[in-house]
Order: structure tokens, then sequence, then C-alpha cells
């Protein structure tokens, strides 16, 4: 099966790229397909559309440098799921986290310092990720003393952990001159310098690919990262082989949380320079969606922060081109995101129909035989 | 498969045919930009302005895009820049995108972008903002006057109510407009605030709506974008007094409940600053305050449930305000 | 009306959406699958009712037909997830997503208005009179308001309960959550066991959508699901396989709620109360755990 890249259990190690490569035309290929099926649809010409949505991603270095500007937020919060889902442990409390990175960011950008500009920056995002970092170690404290289940403490504490930070905008920290719940701007050496003048691209992507490269090779080059994933695959199991479970379960919440909190504060020192009522909401469950796709791998989730910020612009270009509501777009994109996540049981499926077609003397099951389960989900 | 190829190739056709016509039409029109933060159907400030669209479209038979922020941050740049360059001028609407406004504005000086909501003395961009405290002052003044007006679901209590939909300066300073005008009236009414949290949780509204009555208010004034319609909702059955409506007329909402609206009369402000812009008569660089005295904050009444000395009452509290005799403190 | 009333009757309305959708939620643990996506479905249950009363006139309809396409929304989800194997985390997340946009492009498409649609010829949902009931103090008149679907909530919990605990079918599903290799050795279909109980979920998401739209209020609204049912995934998980339980944890969640309202009158900045029934489910969250955790340890040191 060509088009069977994300396979869950692949014979021979392929050359991460060229899975990649396999990734990068499935998924384009599935958003290609429904994309013009929907535009079609509503009465409008697919062709326009795919030539508006390349015209608005890809047609120059302007639109380029925007695609990438956008994702990265999206890549580090989705190596914050990565890093707790591929642990076993289900952080849905990333949206706060990222939310009060944000805010801690944000006051310590605005009213610590100035300082040299390398200092400033890197302290607003340690305090952002050391915000997130303190909410996830308290539930993750929570689930080892007590056993609280993460995935109701960390849901639950997104509604706490946000109402706290607008209350900080909203309150303590906020500039008396914006209306909205917004903290003051942040001192320019807190602010990361344009790497693309003209667009928000900033040095802040190469702050991303060094966390990029250190969390791969932490994650799937080390012998951490095989406590990692044996802690997610079965923590008894991980127990045995001599892990203390309770502290490592605390290590790989933590660091979520600190990957959440960081990429909240990198979006205030990248792009936004300050935190604001609103900002950042929607990006937790992003950055899940993102990891989830990736299968917690971390460079198929940087891809994937990319793919789903070519989807949000390519939307948006159509939209302002050809005219369709933009809902219709996130209707699209949540069908191409179904699509990608029922793709390889789809395909396992439609195997099965044709043989079960093809050899008419064998019993019908019920339902198709079970492929082997997904490895690392 | 036919039929499919069929239909893609029918609607090619068509889609070609609807953008030639478009691009005929307005070859000489004036192209202007509406961007707003969050997206439209908020039933409030970004709909009205949305109604701002179709005026400027009549009139001036302008090709009117819209942007839609839907509050992802890292985009409004990107949607400004775009706009600020496909259009003449850009009205943005949200607070949020006041920075990446100001960043597109510095990278592209041929851009005209006019933010809406507030002042912002920049010579980069221009600004309008409003008096919204004078505006929820009359409300405050209509409620406090008939809450003691002897109206059917009226109680004996000179207790009001102000529903806002989150806790920010901007509400606040609604509600401090609305508590002047009551104590206008009568100092000795009491104005209980309750917030929802949302602007989108109708069914919350209606128990915060509930609340305040249970404070003993048999009017509250629904300053909550999509979770008011929980307050109007809550007084339809006509056994929880009366719901006063914020930004657009919102009678129809609980007919015969709705004593009056506040109006925000943003599209107004769209045709105006449009009409301006294209006269030569505003140029890149103007700050506006609008409020009552220019008429971009007015009142409408139910005749029916406000006497016309009521009516009287308020309408010259307004004229007070205008000619600036009455100074509306604000709290933003 | 005095404080208590307001409380409860607050506390019920709050609840009520929340018990329905909590039930789908239920069901779908105890087989074994977390549903993230009650969401979603009691949204679609919402918009599906308010269009559907609107145009036939009948607020039953709207509900029956709510409960329907919640059903085929469910088997929908189920196929995803079951068939099709699809991660329940991932497709509940994006169907959450699908059916939020989803409404809103029906609504303008529909109806041609954004945000919300009410009108005078939605009818909502029939209160039940409760005759003499209605005149003693406190409970008359926290009752005496309620809807059919209100009420309903009472036999369906237990019947649920009563499934749940007393019937071969109770046992097969709590049985297909603990081990389903041990269901499926017994010769019984797990996938379509698994397909059912989300068609359930769905139904049960689609009558608490009916009754937010068409009984705590009368209009329908973009996203009005407004978070819901992520509570009602929180308390689902919070009172595991009791029922009861999970209609007194939506009713301590919504009399949270009306307290957090009530101190905002303190003239304190609203955030801080707002997060009180949030703090008060968290607090309720640990303090069961912590007696689980100690009655598991005293069970591991006494066995």
């Amino acid at each position: 099966m060509q088009f069977d890249a994300m396979a869950p259990v692949p014979v021979a190690r392929r050359h991460v790229l060229v899975t990649f490569a396999m990734e990068a035309v499935t998924t384009f290929a599935i958003i290609a397909f429904l994309g013009a099926v929907a535009v079609a649809v509503m009465g409008a010409d697919p062709l326009a559309a795919a030539a508006a949505a390349l015209r608005q991603t890809l047609a120059g270095q302007y639109e380029v440098a925007g695609l990438i500007a956008l994702s990265l937020p999206l890549m580090i919060v989705g190596f914050a799921a990565a890093a707790s889902f591929k642990g076993g442990f289900y952080n849905l409390g990333l949206e706060g986290q990222l939310i009060l990175g944000a805010a801690i960011g944000s006051i310590v950008g605005a009213h610590v310092g100035p300082f040299w500009s390398p200092l400033h920056i890197a302290m607003v995002l340690v305090a952002g990720g050391i915000a997130g970092g303190i909410v996830a170690w308290a539930l993750s404290w929570l689930r080892v003393r007590f056993g609280v289940d993460e995935v109701v403490s960390t849901l639950l504490s997104n509604y706490i952990v946000i109402l706290f930070a607008i209350y900080l905008a909203t309150y303590p920290f906020r500039d008396p001159t914006r209306f909205n719940g917004a903290m003051h701007r942040i001192a320019p050496s807190a602010r990361m310098s344009t790497l693309v003048e003209g667009t928000e691209l900033t040095w802040g992507l190469a702050i991303v690919v060094a966390i990029a490269a250190v969390l791969y090779w932490l994650l799937h080059r080390s012998k951490l990262g095989e406590d990692w994933t044996l802690m997610g695959r079965s923590p008894s199991v991980a127990r045995n082989c001599g892990i203390d479970a309770r502290r490592f379960g605390m290590l790989i919440m933590t660091s979520s949380g600190f990957l959440a909190g960081l990429a909240g504060a990198f979006m205030v020192s990248a792009t936004q320079h300050r935190y604001f009522a609103n900002l950042g909401l929607g990006l937790g469950f992003d950055g899940i969606l993102i990891a989830m796709i990736a299968r917690y791998r971390i460079l198929a989730v940087s891809f994937w922060a990319l793919a789903y910020s070519w989807m949000l612009l390519a939307a948006d270009g159509i939209e302002q081109e050809i005219g369709i509501p933009s809902e219709f777009a996130q209707v699209v994109i949540a069908i191409v995101i179904l699509g990608v996540a029922v793709r390889a049981g789809l395909v396992s499926w439609i195997v099965a129909q044709v043989r079960h077609l093809s050899k008419p003397a064998a019993p019908l099951p019920a339902t198709p035989p079970a492929p082997p389960p997904a490895e690392e989900s | 498969m036919h039929s499919l190829t069929k239909h893609i190739y029918t609607s090619v056709i068509l889609g070609a045919a609807l953008m030639t016509g478009l691009g005929d039409a307005n070859a000489d029109s004036p192209k202007v930009g509406i961007f707003v933060a969050d997206s439209f159907g908020d039933r409030a400030f970004l709909d009205i302005a949305l109604g701002g669209k179709e005026l400027v479209e009549k009139q001036y038979g302008a090709t009117v895009q819209t942007y839609e922020g839907r509050q992802q941050a890292d985009k409004f740049f990107r949607q400004l820049s775009d706009a600020g360059r496909a259009n003449d001028f850009v009205f943005v609407l949200g607070f949020e995108a006041i920075d990446a406004m100001m960043q597109a504005a510095e990278a592209n000086e041929r851009a005209h972008y006019i933010f809406i909501d507030a002042a912002l003395d920049s010579p980069e961009v221009s600004s309008v903002g409003y008096r919204d405290s004078e505006g929820c002052y009359l409300v405050g003044a209509l409620a406090a006057r008939l809450t003691v007006s002897g109206l059917p679901l009226a109680n004996p209590q000179k207790v009001i109510g102000f529903v806002g939909g989150v806790d920010s300066p901007v509400i606040r300073d609604c509600e401090a407009g609305y508590k002047q005008g009551a104590a206008v009236i009568d100092a000795e009414t009491v104005v209980k605030s309750a917030w929802v949290g949302s602007w989108t949780d109708p069914a919350k509204g209606k128990i915060v709506n509930q609340s305040l009555n249970q404070d003993g208010s048999d009017i509250n004034y629904q300053y909550a974008g999509l979770s008011g319609e929980g307050g109007f909702d809550n007084v339809r059955g006509g056994s929880a007094g009366y719901a006063l409506g914020a930004g657009f007329d919102q009678s129809s909402l609980a007919p015969g409940f709705v004593p009056g609206s506040m109006l925000k009369r943003v599209d107004q402000t769209i045709l105006r600053v449009t009409s301006g812009i294209i006269d030569g008569k505003l140029q890149k660089g103007f700050t506006e305050t609008e409020g009552v005295a220019e008429g971009s904050l007015t009142m409408v009444y139910n005749d029916k449930l406000v006497s016309a000395d009521i009516r009287e009452q308020v309408e010259t509290l307004a004229k007070r305000i205008a000619s600036g005799e009455i100074k509306v403190t604000s709290a933003r | 009306m005095d404080l208590a009333v307001f409380l409860l009757a607050a506390a019920i309305a709050y609840a009520v959406p929340i018990v329905y959708a909590g039930l789908g939620g239920q069901i779908s643990l105890t087989a074994g699958d977390l549903n993230i996506a009650l969401e979603g479905e009691m949204l679609a249950g919402a918009f599906v009712a308010v269009l559907v009363t609107y145009i036939l006139g009948s607020p039953w309809l709207g509900i029956a037909v709510a409960i329907l396409v919640g059903g085929v929304l469910g088997l929908l989800f189920g196929v995803m997830i079951v068939t099709l194997k699809g991660d329940v985390f991932l497709v509940g997340i994006t169907y959450n997503f699908l059916l939020g946009a989803l409404t809103v492009l029906l609504l303008s498409i529909i109806f041609g208005v954004r945000g919300s649609f009410s009108s005078p010829q939605l009818t909502g949902i029939p209160i039940m009179p409760i005759g003499p009931l209605a005149h003693v103090p406190l409970l008359g008149p926290v009752l005496s308001g309620q809807t059919y679907v209100a009420w309903l909530v009472v036999p369906m919990v237990f019947a649920w309960g009563y499934v749940l605990r007393s019937t071969p079918l109770g046992l097969r599903l709590r049985a297909l959550g603990d081990n389903a290799d041990a269901v499926r050795s017994a010769g019984l279909d797990v996938a379509r066991m698994r397909l059912g109980v989300q068609m359930i979920c769905g139904m049960l998401c689609g009558l608490a959508g009916a009754q937010l739209a068409l009984g705590t209020l009368t209009l329908f609204s973009s996203g009005m699901s407004a978070g819901r049912g992520f509570v009602a995934l929180a308390i689902v998980i919070l009172v595991g396989q009791r029922p009861w339980m999970l209609v007194l944890a939506a009713l301590l969640f919504g009399i949270a709620d009306g307290i957090g309202i009530k101190l905002q009158q303190a003239d304190v900045p609203a955030q801080i109360p707002q997060m009180l029934p949030y703090v008060v489910t968290l607090l309720a969250l640990c303090a069961v755990s912590a007696r689980r955790w100690r009655a598991a340890r005293r069970d591991k040191t006494s066995a």
C-alpha cells in the first residue's frame, strides 16, 4: 500500500525523510481532494480556489515566512502535547498552561529589565515555561500522591488558570491605555528580532529548531526516550524495569507543562508583545490535535504544525478570493483531520472488505479483523 | 464519477462567469475592508459594523471585503497587511488587533487603517472612539425611572440590574455610566451588577439575570452579546420583569418586555467615515470621539412601556450630555 | 424569591443538560471509551431541536429528531473510533470542531442569520404541572417550573442504574470497559456493542442539547453548549459508574456556579468568583480520589 505510510506496524525502518515525504503527499492529496469537492459543492471553481490557496501561502518569501511564523507556537505546544501523551499522561490542561505562560512571560518582559536582549528573551521564555510547569507539576503531584485523575484535573484547571490570567491582565497588570484587559507591552529587549522584514517571522525560528532538535534527541534517540515510551505503554512494566514511575510521571507532566508555558511566552516575545484576554484560546486543543496526528513524533509534529497552519491560511485565502464562508473552510479542515485520523483504519478496512469479497467461501466476520493496535497511541 | 466531473465543470464555468461579472461592475468603485478580531455573529458590535458594509455598498457602490480574525492573534498581522494592500482603507474592530494594526501600518505607509472603538491619537492610523458611558448613562436613567414607574411587572424596590459579558475595562465603563445615570434619577437606586464570564453562553446569561431578579431587580440591562439573549429569554415568559437592549434595537427578542435599547451606530460611523475619506474631508491620522452629541449613541423606546414624560426626561438628559452640561465620568 | 430557591433552581437548570450528556458519557466510559465529543454532539442536538421545532411547530418532534440525529452522529463517531480505529481523543476533539463550525454554517444557510436564532414561533418544551406539590415551601417554587424533559431525568437515571447494576447487559458493558478481550472470547461482538454504546451516547447528547435549547432557553445560539460537555465529561470521570452521584455532582456544580454569581456582588473582580464551580469540582475530585486511594492502600496492606 503506497499511501499507508502511517500504518501502525512499519515492516522495515524507513528513512525519516522518506516517511515525511510520503506523509506530505498523502496529506496534501486528502486536503486537495476534499477541498476541491467542497469548493465544487459550493458552486465555485476548485482550480481558482487551489490557485488562491497557493498564492496566499507559498507564492513568495513573504507568504512562506508568514506561514512558518504562524506554525512556530503550534509546534511548541504540539511538542508539549506529544511529551505528555507519549509518556501516557493525558494533559488536557495545555491551553491553561500556555495562557498562564503567556501572562507570566508578559509580566517578566514588561516589568523586569530591560536587560541584554538574549538574556531578557530567555528570561521571558523560562518564566512562562516555569509558570506552565508549576501548574502541570501540581496536578501531577495530585495524581501520584492521591491518584487524582489527570484528565479531569487538567481539564478543570484550564478554566481556573485562564480566569486567573485574565484577572491579572484586567486588574493588577493592566495597561491603562487598553480597554480589553491587556497587559503592558514588553520592553524592546524582550522582543525577538525579525528574521524576514515585513513578516512576523523572527529569530524565534532558531529557538524552535533547537527545541525540536533537543527533544528529538531526548525522546527518540536516548535512554530517557526509551523509558518515556515505556511509561506511555505500561507504567507497571516501567516500574519492573527499575523506573521510579511516580517521579518519572511527574517529570513527564512537568516538562509538558513547561513546554506549553514556553509556547505561550514565545507568542508574547515573538509576535504579540503582550498578553491580553483571549490570547491563545484554542491553541491547547490545536496542539493536542497536531501531536496526535503526528503520533507523538517530534519531527512529525513540526510537519503537522506547518500543515495545519497551511490549511488555516489557505482557507483564509480561499475565503478572501473566492468568497466562500469561513465556517465552510473550518468544516472542511475538520473533515480532513478526521480523514487523516482514520486513514490507517480506513485502509485496512478496505483491504479487509476486498479480501473478503475475493474469498467468498470464507465465513463472513461481522466486522473486519482487528488490525494490530496503534503502536504509540 | 461522470456526474461529479460534470458538476465540477459546470461550477468552473459558473464561477468564472460570476467573477468576471463582479470585476466589471466595480472597476472604479472604492475598495473598503472591514477587519474584525473575532468573528461576525456576535449580535452586537461586530454585527452592527456588518450593517455598515451594506450602507457603504449601497451609497458608494463600494466593494467591501470582510476579514475575520477568529481570535487567532498570530494571524492578525498577516490579515491586516493583506487587507491594507488590497483596499483603499480598512476599518479595524477589536482591541486585540491594535498592536498588529500599528505594526502593519508601520510596515506599509500607503495602507490606511481606521480603528473603531478607541481613540488612538496616532498619526499612522485613524481612529474613532465612543464615549460608551454616555449611552449607558441614559439607559441607567431609564431603568431607574422605570423601576418605580408602576409598570405591571415592576416591583416597588428601587433596584436595577446590569449584566456584563465579561469583566473588562470597556464593560466596566458602561457599568459606571449606567450607575451615574441611575443616581441622577434617584440617588437611592441600587444597581446590582453581574458578569456572565462569556459572550456566547445564553443559558448562563439567563441564570445571571435570575440572580439579579432574586436580588430585587425588575429591569436588567443586557450588555453581554449572545449571553444577553438569555436575559431576553428570561423576561419573555412575563414573570421576570423587563430587559433593556444594547447595540441594536433588541425589542423583537422579547416583544412587550423590552422598554428600550441603546443603539451604538457603528454602521453610521462607517458610512460617515467612508464619505469623509472619499470627499477628502478626513485624512489619514484623524482621531474622533463620538458619543451622544454626535448621535452615535441613541435610545429607542417602546412607547407602550415608556410613558411620554419618562421618555422626555431621558431625552432631556441626552440633550444636557450633548451640550456638555452633564459630564459622564468614564471608567476606562 | 429567596436565595435558596434561586440557588436550587439555578442548579437544576444548569444540571439537567449536563446530566443527560453525562449519562451518555458514563455509558460510554463504562464501555471503555472516553467520549470527549459530548460538547459537539450536544450542540448539534440543540441546533436540530430548534430547527425542527421551528419548522414543524412541535417541540416534541424537535426533541425526537434531535435524539435521532444525535444517534446518527454518535454512530458515526463510533464507526470512526471502532470500525476505523481512529484515536478516540483525536476524533473527539475534531468532532467538536466539526460540529461547532457546521452548526454555524447551517444556521447561516438555513436561517440566514449568524450568531443566534430565536422566534416567537419557537415553542419550548412544556412545563410539567406538579399539582399540590407547588405549594410546598422551597421545593414548590423550585420544582414547579421544570419541563417534562427535566423530570425525565429521574426515571432515566433510575433505569440506567438498574441496567448497570442488575442486568446482564450492564454486566457486559462493565466487562467491556474492564477487559474487552474477555468479552470477545465470551463470543460477544465487541465492535457492535461499542457502536451501540456510542449511538446511545449520541442520542443522550441530542436530548441534552434539546433541553438546553428548548427547556433552559428557547433559542439557538452558536457555541451555546459553552463548555457544558466538558463539565459533563469531568463529572463522569469524577463519579465513575455511579449514576446518582452524577446527578449530585452536576447539582453541586450548578450550586457552586450560582454562589459564584452571588459572590460577584461583593464588588470583586468577577474572574475570581467565576472560578468557584471549577475549584469546587477540583476539590471534590481530590477528596474522592484521596478516599479511594487510601481505601485501596488499606486493602493492599490488609490483604
